[in-house]
């Protein structure tokens, strides 16, 4: 075995690859105009190289004599797919000797390394066999367990060049202290923002949804007495159906990244994942449009979870002073232009979001910290409590103006649980373990939930995968939700007495006069309405049998509409679906004599907080979150209870929601932990090779080919030195980033023309704040023929400090100066600093605990 | 003027708190202690006063000075002619209270006394000039406040009745018309109740219908409609609510009057329609749709030995 894998580790166990593909795609790239200094280099590389004999390809060969060969060989991650056919024969030939041209484990498309690192751990970590991998043309269906390429990283490290420093040194004592201050300024501002947006989206839902429920209302009591209720149920479903094809179509044609909760996405956007238009005004548009029609379109959705994106995209966008959407730059808050500081401030803005969607500013903040929390410190903490306590207070007091009692603040959320204060909410001390129970099933109904789901959304990615067909699915479920609600409410037979301020929208049907329908108080009504009266209504309005029915179908309908291209939470759902089986609990437990204890509404509130932690195993914000809805401190330890419980009992059968629904996108999320296996692993096994670096002086045709060269999208370029002595290998001095080399070359920032006009005005940090976010692509520059051939110096703009780990060390302490610094490009060394290969997220994110062990994702487009 | 005016003046109070009658003694006697004290205006003498009254006005003359400050001793007749009023229009109020509570008739019945207790508590709480101390004398001497509980009270109940806002206009002094075309009509249905109880059931082709339904079916429409209406313009109060809801009762329970349509067959028919379309949806995507298929990229790096083993084998 071992001597079967050392033949190609000697091939590719030498640090040459990098130079070599940067040699060659240079030679490639200048056409004509030869690099003589990678040349050199390829040379000396080629002439380490140790031929195996497997390996005796055109590559080689091409690359010794370079010959026009050895430019097709394209070692990049992101050849296009009509190269392959060219190079697929010949790189398989290098790697597998040319006799299997399709990868064995096409199926999972998973690499089993568990199984073996018991042997890499007994070997000397040299002597793992590796070889020089490939690209395939192969096409697999869409799984968990891939890593999708479109996603690239945030730049959260600082690049401290002398640009910088000088901006340092320019600036004061005082004005940092102004930069500081204009930190709780914004923070305020989007306090006030997120808890005004939330006002109205409230509002909104409130109004239409009235509209709706009225115009039904009208007609089944119309139908009821003269006959013809298929046509109330006929208008039932339309008006559902219509009002969520409006919120679906925009979602999926205007802005698909709107659907959805969103907070996987921020979860990702905290991570450090770059997702593409995620905190734009656009997206917030349409979440707010969306998130308005999908509740008043009746799904079985809430608009809480919505509220946290929203906020976020509001804290980006106020802390840049302008929206690029609207090309509008109010010349505010510059300082804040780039990702760290936005970080921060999305943070505070998904804390304000959640703050304002349940009235939990604590848990809002909690919220962030749980999610975003390799970031962190006091003050920001301080900051972002603040804005939580902003919006949750903004909301309340516009609400209770809306509802002409101003200053009764009484509504701090959008989710209002009602109060849980009086006597038979309190609990004893022998409830504690029917609260356990409790979490237990919600943990196993939460897991199935997710099962169900996970299954669904892989068949929606598969199959539904054109924007209109996303469309007509969201409006056949809400149709369909429509007549399920109608026809659940048509057999039901549980009548209740009218009571005041019981139900806005009584729907008497085949009900005695002066009584509703029990189910149409749970089905007729706002999903947050239902929730309110399944934890308040006194003891006995609702049957067993009605809430079993409710629970059963409601289960089915949520995880039917979560993952439709419509905006919309899953929190309410999931209280939704807890409160109703948590209060048949506690209906069941009345049948114990003398349990004048079990309250139903008690009962109600422990299951919906079983349900929740089961489905989306939050822990400590959601203990929070649910404590500080209630009103009810006492809570706290049962909550507690339930919320462990649920979470570990879930975790034992499926992840959580997000967590599944961030794989499902192939984004490379990075837990808290590198995998616990993997400490066999180094870096130079995790590393990408074949850097593409630049020179310090490097001339601006080399650069400008680089970055245009459509196949490879690299972001960051190791910037190497010679030392001037011809032979010497060069050495790493510094990392620029593609943002940077853009900017240079928009300004055309040479050598040759610093010399010419020292007038001209030097770059500074805020030419590159200007440019932030959306930096112009390449193809926007346009570079003359005279100036290729001028140079560039990259020594003012370059971090000359980039991180760097030696090759042995191993994955998770790479994966922990990753997670910990926020670090996009991490460039791997040996011992004479140079560049051996780089570290990105997609190559830490790859590793994965599965079922047989360490596990390794492939790379795809998507 | 109503049966129950003048019924039992005072034992309301008596029945109710017998400790804040006491404290309503002691005020009044602390009033006249005081005013008998105020050098212009000895009013009754300790002379009059029972002998045990006067010790305790003794005991209560070793007071500090402020005790009988000037401004406490104005005007005690005029306080103690509203607090007579009080009681006897609290207990006129509290009687018709109850006697209206079943059926409820208590806004139509009870406005007038109300009105009433409403204007000796406004009297009470004027303020003339700045010496008058009624209020201040009357409702906040002891830890009790015995006015003020009583009036929280009344005020409270007929808040919960909804009798101004509902069924009472020009500020609660008059009936509205609503309310009095309301119970003509509810009038004529108990009528027609009555009339019709006994009479054997007719048969119908739709089935068995007793024969109150079919003959008071008109005007149990018109009630009914015209409480819809009343609902929809929030004119209802506890008298309408109760006479619809016992009405109400009668008609869908006693007499098992309300047999709505059903037709089950087409909602079963449109609902199975509605359910079948994501059925078909699903299947024909599936089928017809094709796999979204991914390209599938090799990194430049170092394998791991596994896969070299994999390929070896």
């Amino acid at each position: 075995m071992l001597s079967a894998t050392r033949l190609p580790q000697d091939a590719v166990a030498e640090p040459a690859g990098w130079s070599r593909d940067a040699a060659a795609s240079h030679v490639m790239d200048s056409a004509g105009c030869l690099d003589v200094g990678h040349v050199r280099a390829l040379l000396v590389r080629g002439e380490e190289l140790l031929l195996d004999s497997a390996s005796d390809s055109p590559a080689r060969s091409g690359l010794r004599d370079m010959a026009d060969v050895s430019k097709r060989v394209s070692w990049s991650v992101r050849e296009p797919q009509h190269e392959d056919g060219e190079n697929t024969p010949l790189l398989n030939g290098t790697s597998t000797g040319g006799a299997q041209p399709v990868r064995p484990h096409s199926n999972q498309s998973l690499f089993r390394i568990g199984q073996l690192s018991t042997v890499d751990l007994s070997d000397e970590s040299n002597e793992t066999e590796t070889e020089m991998m490939s690209k395939s043309d192969e096409e697999v269906t869409h799984t968990e367990n891939l890593l999708s390429l479109k996603y690239e990283s945030l730049d959260y490290d600082n690049s401290e060049n002398l640009l910088f420093l000088e901006e340092e040194r320019r600036i004061n004592h005082a004005a940092f202290r102004t930069v500081e201050v204009t930190r709780w300024v914004i923070c305020g501002m989007i306090g006030i923002l997120t808890g005004l947006i939330a006002c109205f989206i409230d509002i909104m839902v409130e109004l239409l949804a009235g509209v709706k429920y009225q115009v039904i209302k009208d007609n089944i009591d119309k139908f009821t007495e003269s006959g013809g209720l298929s046509f109330s149920l006929l208008l039932w479903a339309t008006l559902n159906a219509a009002i969520v094809l409006v919120g679906s179509l925009l979602v999926a044609f205007i802005e698909p990244v709107a659907a959805g909760s969103g907070i996987p996405q921020i979860k990702c956007f905290l991570n450090g994942v770059k997702i593409p238009h995620v905190v734009r005004l656009k997206t917030l548009v349409i979440k707010v449009c969306g998130v308005i029609l999908s509740v008043s379109g009746g799904l079985a959705v809430g608009k809480e979870g919505p509220m946290i994106h929203s906020g976020a995209v509001i804290a980006a966008g106020i802390s840049q002073g302008r929206s690029t959407s609207l090309k509008r730059d109010f010349k505010i808050f510059e300082y804040f232009r780039r990702d760290t500081e936005k970080r921060d401030f999305v943070s505070a803005g998904a804390a304000a979001g959640v703050s304002a969607a349940f009235g939990a500013p604590v848990g809002g903040v909690l919220f962030s910290l749980e999610e975003g929390a390799s970031f962190w410190n006091q003050l920001l903490t301080w900051r972002i409590f603040f804005a939580s306590v902003i919006s949750t207070f903004t909301l309340n007091f516009v609400l209770s103006i809306y509802k002409k009692k101003p200053g009764d603040l009484s509504n701090p959320g959008l989710i209002n649980f009602g109060r849980f204060d009086t006597d038979e909410n309190s609990y004893k001390y022998f409830e504690l373990p029917i609260f356990i129970c409790m979490g237990a099933i919600g943990g196993i109904v939460g897991a199935l939930f997710n099962a169900l789901n996970n299954w669904l959304t892989i068949f929606r990615i598969r199959y539904l995968h054109r924007r209109y067909l996303q469309v007509v699915e969201a409006v056949l479920v809400a149709a369909v939700t429509g007549a399920v609600s109608f026809v659940m409410i048509y057999y039901s037979t549980d009548c209740q007495p009218l009571r005041e301020g019981a139900m806005e929208y009584p729907l008497q049907l085949f009900c005695a006069d002066g009584q509703y329908s029990a189910m149409a108080s749970a089905f007729f009504n706002t999903p947050e309405r239902s929730v309110r009266s399944l934890f308040h209504d006194p003891a006995g309005t609702f049957n067993p049998q009605t809430l079993g029915s409710f629970t059963l179908l409601y289960f089915i309908l949520a995880v039917w509409t979560y993952g439709l291209t419509v905006s919309a939470g899953v929190f309410i759902p999931s209280l939704l679906l807890g409160a109703a089986w948590g209060r048949l609990f506690g209906i069941l437990l009345t049948n114990i004599p003398n349990s004048t204890w079990a309250d139903p509404g008690k009962y109600a509130l422990m299951g919906a907080a079983a349900q929740l932690g089961g489905i989306v195993r939050m822990t400590l914000s959601l203990t929070v979150i649910m404590v500080e809805a209630t009103g009810n401190v006492t809570y706290g330890f049962p909550i507690m209870l339930v919320l462990i419980t649920a979470k570990l009992v879930g975790d034992f059968f499926i992840e959580g929601l997000y967590d599944l629904h961030i794989k499902l996108q192939s984004v490379p999320f990075l837990h808290w932990e590198a995998p616990v296996t993997s400490h066999s692993l180094a870096a130079r096994e995790v590393m990408s090779m074949q850097v593409t670096c630049l020179k310090r002086r490097e001339k601006v045709g080399i650069i400008v080919d680089i970055l245009s060269d459509t196949t490879t999208n690299h972001n960051g370029f190791p910037v190497i030195e010679n030392d001037g002595v011809p032979g010497q290998p060069a050495r790493l001095c510094g990392l620029i980033l593609r943002s940077q080399l853009i900017v240079l070359l928009k300004h055309k920032v040479f050598v040759e023309r610093e010399n010419l006009s020292i007038t001209q005005n030097r770059l500074s940090l805020k030419d590159f704040r200007d440019a932030y976010p959306r930096f112009p692509p390449i193809q926007s520059i346009h570079v003359s023929q005279d100036e290729r051939e001028c140079l560039m110096d990259l020594t003012e703009f370059m971090n000359p400090t980039p991180y760097t780990v030696p090759q042995e060390a191993s994955l998770p302490r790479v994966f922990k100066l990753f997670r910990a610094l926020g670090l996009r490009h991490l460039v791997v060394v040996d011992n004479h600093n140079k560049v051996v290969g780089l570290v990105t997220r997609k190559d830490l994110a790859r590793y994965r605990i599965g079922k047989n062990g360490l596990e390794e994702m492939s790379l795809a487009h998507t | 003027m109503s049966p129950c005016y003048n019924y039992r003046p005072f034992g309301l109070l008596y029945m109710m708190s017998p400790s804040g009658l006491l404290d309503l003694c002691f005020v009044l006697l602390c009033a006249r202690l005081a005013s008998s004290w105020s050098p212009s205006n000895g009013v009754a003498g300790p002379e009059l006063l029972p002998r045990s009254l006067w010790a305790e006005e003794v005991s209560l003359s070793l007071f500090p000075s402020y005790y009988t400050s000037p401004d406490l001793t104005d005007e005690p007749d005029d306080c103690k002619t509203l607090l007579l009023e009080f009681a006897n229009s609290s207990a006129t109020l509290s009687g018709c209270l109850v006697r209206y509570a079943r059926p409820v008739r208590i806004c139509q019945q009870c406005y007038k006394d109300f009105g009433q207790l409403r204007a000796i508590m406004a009297q009470i709480n004027l303020k003339k000039n700045d010496t008058d101390i009624c209020a201040q004398r009357l409702l906040q001497s002891d830890r009790i406040h015995m006015l003020v509980v009583l009036n929280d009270f009344f005020e409270g109940t007929w808040d919960d009745c909804k009798c101004d806002k509902g069924c009472l206009q020009k500020n609660g002094t008059e009936i509205r018309n609503t309310t009095t075309q309301f119970m003509a009509l509810y009038e004529e249905l108990t009528k027609c109740f009555n009339q019709n109880m006994k009479e054997p059931p007719i048969q119908l082709p739709e089935g068995n219908y007793s024969k109150v339904c079919y003959n008071c079916n008109e005007s149990y429409k018109s009630l009914n409609t015209l409480y819809s209406s009343l609902e929809h313009s929030h004119a209802l109060c506890i008298d309408l609510e109760d006479a619809m809801n016992s009405t109400r009762i009668l008609w869908s329970r006693e007499f098992n009057c309300t047999v709505p349509c059903t037709d089950t067959v087409p909602v079963i028919a449109v609902s199975a329609f509605i359910i079948f379309l994501p059925v078909v949806f699903y299947l024909s995507s599936f089928l017809h749709s094709e796999q979204k298929k991914l390209k599938l990229v090799l990194p430049k790096r170092f394998a791991s030995s596994t896969h070299i083993q994999d390929l070896s084998n």
